[in-house]
């Protein structure tokens, strides 16, 4: 239902511009006679032969000019043996009228059929009265040009005549000879008759290269009464289901006609936006589905890692607390204790609360940074120095997993946070005893920049997987169980490190060295203003 | 009253031809670009009785060295049906890419093509960028009807765009078949030659292979002051456009205008070679151009009456004008032709022109050609062979009479077409070379190079 609704509509509207096409072309008709006929008007009485020849002879849309006399027939052109073919073709195609047997008069309807079963085969039109063509002057298309100061001095020549009550008639005969169509085109002044034949091969060129454009899925067959085509314009893209819509150029070109093929591409634009909204459709379930997938992945992930975490976290927690509260209990239980194996046990004791303090740290500076109430707290410092006390600090630990610490460099002074930097040293320092003690290197160098120092760990252990660099700094995040033989801590050193250089505008990379022989992290300070 | 009147007319026109003189003595100092000759095919007629004899109109244009020639405005309108499939359409891109590449910047190029519909490939513009202009034309493949006089209107519309003094204009016209879209009689494309040649747009035709309509393509190229040409091979498109553009780029004055005004009582037969348009006693000839260094000359019959011996007897005053397109100015000169009369045949005789006698017969000989594909066109090969038999005994009575030696010429011809017509069966190709040799000696343009 709605689709043959639409189809009536779609059709109604292209017939409707199909129509003005037509009406275009009968207006390039009217156009190109009132354009002669006022030619024809402005000629002077007293030269209207000199007038008529210049016209004749310059002018590419006349092809004749005449001067009929009500009294002496045909005065130009003059009849006789040196007239040219041309002369003589005019004068014997218009014999009957220009005989006087058919009146220059007011007739106002065409009667073409009637007129061509005569055995004269000739079609005589309409004429227009003045107040007609005063019509057509006004309703002249503005697409063609119309000859302003001509129509100007047309109207004071009218209105001269007027003046000396000289009745002006005028008119234009669509003449039909051998089915082919002549345009005559007369003024009356008195007993004078005089105008002009068109040169209709003009008139058909000029169409032509003025034809209007068709726009997409329309063909056009201009065509007269006998189906002669006088011009074929515009494409058709496919030839099925197509329509055909015939508008008639009549009365401005009697039984000519103009002969439209079109598509309607209303079904194909239907079934086109059809097929496009549920491709539209498709594409955004999948893409629902896709980020459902994404998301649950994700949550799960982020499920997997947080009780990974927080068994950890448990275990982290639980393994120095199990050993201080074991050499509690020997302290406590075993009287016979040296002095100092109660040293060594109370060593062991304090070590791990130690331990057990940065990892609560860790956790508590974590969450901190998370909700970016993180406090810094800046201060100038010789970094060489600074870090050679850490490194004094750390000595214990590097030595019992046999790696020997090294620092090179200038000595450069910073503003910055020391206990920041500390952390993220000691946690870089951990990780390499944790991962890369199999190096037994560690080698810490500075480098100073005209705005920045850059402090480089560098390690000779296994360095990391490539595809694990960029990872290195998530949240949650510890390297493969597989590939770190004493999985430890709870994977938020290095995130934590990160998010506290990201907090002062500094930052911390990683890499694999260029010789595969270990990975470096580098820590990038600005100096603190 | 009426003698009043004369007197007045007498006397005025005595002022004028001073005036005129005047001006021609002027003119003359100048050197003319192109210069006036009027013959008349006998000096000396038959006393007391009515004569018939040619008056030969010729115009020669001077051979100028390195002409700067006038910017051109150039429409090529091709033919790309299905017909021109292969190595027609080659080589017509072939030709249209030599014209582009001999144009300069300030020349302007358009091009239409058309099979049922009509495309302008290229609208009118400088040939600036040659490249892009030769990329398009190589696009070009054929398939399809065609509308010739689509084309022709097309390209026309093309040159309209930038039809002013500026611009010689010229649009070559190619086809191969018969046009089946739009008008397509040789009189509606005579008619549409006739409206473009008083817009001063100038149509040269060219045919190629055997089936195109050579009466339609002769009848435009004729109405608009222009060549057709047959061509038989498309290799020779290339040349015959070249050639063309050449002749194009050669031109040394337009508009030329030969207004011959006969003397009272001279009576005008008919013109052999150009259609003048006839008012009371004055001829005018218009002619679109001249090429550098051409001769051309056109025939008028006329009746001169019975007049005594030993007088003379002015037949016609004509006036030349024209533009010199190198000086940019209208040059005018004039001349006249007058007989006497004798009662004596050998004097009458020993009057004759015989170049003139010749170029007559030369036009008489275009004619019969005309005529007899008519005749051939009807069947009547009997017909054709009378024609051309009793032109052959009318010339060597006159060749004998007259001792003209000219004429053999143009008997050698008539006996060629003769012996053709008779031994070859009369074909498309037959046809468009008669065509051809008609168009070619009714519109002798001859060139000095």
């Amino acid at each position: 239902m709605e689709e043959s609704y639409l189809f009536q509509q779609e059709k109604e509207n292209k017939e409707k511009e199909l129509q003005i096409l037509c009406d275009q072309v009968k207006l390039f008709a009217e156009d190109r006679r009132s354009e002669v006929l006022y030619s024809l008007e402005v000629i002077p009485e007293d030269k209207l032969q000199e007038n008529l020849e210049q016209l004749e002879q310059n002018s590419p849309m006349i092809r004749n000019a005449f001067i009929w006399s009500a009294y002496q027939g045909l005065v130009y052109p003059k009849i006789s043996e040196v007239s040219s073919d041309e002369q003589y073709a005019f004068f014997k195609r218009y014999s009957p009228l220009l005989e006087g047997k058919i009146p220059w008069q007011k007739n106002n309807e065409i009667h073409v059929e009637k007129q061509n079963s005569q055995s004269d085969d000739l079609d005589l039109g309409y004429e227009n009265s003045y107040r007609i063509i005063e019509n057509t002057l006004d309703s002249v298309s503005q697409n063609f040009k119309s000859n302003y100061e001509f129509k100007q001095r047309a109207i004071e020549q009218r209105q001269l005549q007027q003046s000396r009550n000289i009745p002006i008639k005028s008119g234009w005969i669509p003449w039909f000879e051998g089915n082919r169509l002549y345009q005559l085109i007369w003024i009356q002044r008195g007993n004078l008759v005089y105008g002009v034949e068109l040169e209709q091969m003009n008139f058909i060129a000029t169409l032509i290269s003025s034809f209007p454009d068709l726009g997409p899925h329309t063909q056009c067959n201009l065509v007269n009464g006998n189906n002669d085509i006088y011009h074929q314009a515009g494409q058709l893209e496919n030839s099925k289901n197509t329509l055909d819509y015939n508008c008639s150029l009549a009365p401005a070109l009697p039984h000519w006609e103009m002969q439209f093929k079109y598509n309607i591409n209303h079904y194909n634009h239907l079934m086109l936006s059809t097929y496009f909204i549920i491709a539209l459709l498709l594409i955004f379930i999948l893409g629902g589905i896709f980020l459902l997938i994404i998301h649950s992945r994700k949550s799960f992930m982020d499920a997997q890692q947080k009780s990974d975490f927080v068994s950890n976290v448990s275990h982290e927690l639980k393994t120095p607390l199990t050993s201080i509260r074991m050499y509690a209990e020997l302290l406590e239980k075993q009287n016979k204790l040296t002095d100092e194996k109660k040293q060594k046990y109370v060593g062991i004791i304090i070590n791990e609360s130690q331990r057990l303090t940065r990892l609560v740290n860790n956790v508590l500076n974590f969450s901190r940074l998370d909700r970016g109430k993180h406090k810094y707290n800046f201060q100038v410092v010789e970094l060489n120095a600074f870090i050679k006390t850490i490194l004094d600090g750390q000595q214990m630990i590097l030595e019992k997993h046999n790696i020997i610490a090294q620092i090179e460099g200038p000595s450069c002074f910073v503003k910055t946070d020391t206990d920041v930097i500390e952390q993220i040293l000691i946690n870089l320092i951990d990780n390499v005893c944790k991962y890369a003690s199999v190096g037994k290197t560690l080698e810490i160098i500075l480098i100073k920049q005209k705005d920045e120092v850059r402090i480089k760990v560098c390690d000779k252990g296994p360095g990391l997987p490539a595809k694990n660099i960029l990872k290195i700094f998530n949240q949650f995040y510890q390297l493969d169980a597989k590939l770190t033989n004493k999985p430890e801590g709870v994977g938020l050193g290095l995130s934590i490190c990160k998010q506290l250089l990201l907090g002062m505008q500094c930052d911390i990379i990683c890499y694999n060295r260029t010789d595969s022989s270990g990975c470096c992290f580098e820590i990038i300070l600005g100096d603190q203003k | 009253m009426t003698l009043k009147k004369k007197s007045y007319l007498f006397l005025a026109s005595c002022l004028l031809s001073w005036f005129s003189f005047a001006k021609s003595a002027d003119i003359e100092s100048k050197n003319h670009q192109v210069s006036l000759k009027v013959d008349s095919e006998h000096s000396v007629l038959h006393a007391d009785k009515a004569n018939k004899t040619f008056i030969k109109v010729s115009l020669d244009a001077a051979v100028v060295e390195n002409i700067e020639r006038k910017p051109l405005n150039i429409c090529l309108v091709l033919d790309k049906s299905g017909s021109m499939g292969g190595d027609k359409i080659d080589q017509a891109r072939k030709a249209a890419i030599s014209i582009v590449k001999r144009l300069n910047k300030d020349d302007l190029f358009s091009l239409v093509t058309y099979d049922d519909h009509i495309r302008t490939l290229i609208p009118a513009q400088p040939v600036k960028n040659a490249d892009h202009i030769i990329k398009q034309i190589n696009a070009i493949h054929s398939g399809g009807g065609t509308a010739l006089f689509g084309g022709v209107s097309q390209g026309a519309a093309e040159i309209r765009k930038f039809n002013n003094e500026k611009y010689l204009n010229r649009v070559f016209l190619l086809s191969d078949g018969q046009a089946n879209v739009g008008p397509s009689t040789p009189e509606d494309l005579e008619r549409l030659g006739i409206s473009l040649s008083k817009e001063n747009i100038v149509v040269t035709t060219i045919g190629l292979g055997q089936g195109y309509n050579e009466d339609l393509m002769t009848k435009l190229a004729l109405a608009t002051d222009s060549l057709t040409y047959f061509v038989e091979n498309s290799n020779d498109l290339p040349r015959i456009f070249n050639k063309e553009l050449g002749d194009v780029m050669s031109i040394v004055s337009s508009d030329i205008q030969i207004k011959v005004e006969l003397s009272d009582g001279v009576k005008l037969i008919r013109t052999l070679g150009r259609k003048g348009s006839i008012k009371g006693n004055t001829l005018t000839f218009d002619i679109k151009h001249l090429y550098n260094g051409q001769d051309l000359f056109t025939l008028l019959e006329v009746e001169v009456p019975a007049t005594q011996a030993n007088s003379t007897r002015n037949l016609a005053n004509v006036t030349l004008t024209y533009n010199n397109l190198l000086s940019q100015k209208q040059e005018r000169s004039l001349d006249n032709v007058s007989v006497s009369f004798s009662h004596s045949d050998e004097e009458v005789i020993a009057s004759i022109d015989k170049q003139t006698q010749s170029d007559v017969a030369e036009y008489n000989n275009a004619m019969v050609l005309a005529q007899n594909i008519q005749y051939m066109d009807q069947g009547q090969r009997e017909q054709a062979m009378d024609n051309i038999e009793s032109n052959i005994v009318h010339l060597k009575q006159q060749q004998s009479t007259y001792s003209n030696r000219l004429l053999s010429v143009q008997i050698i011809e008539l006996e060629r077409q003769r012996d053709q017509l008779k031994s070859g069966s009369y074909d498309m190709k037959m046809r468009k070379s008669m065509n051809q040799k008609s168009f070619d000696l009714w519109n002798s343009r001859k060139v000095k190079k």
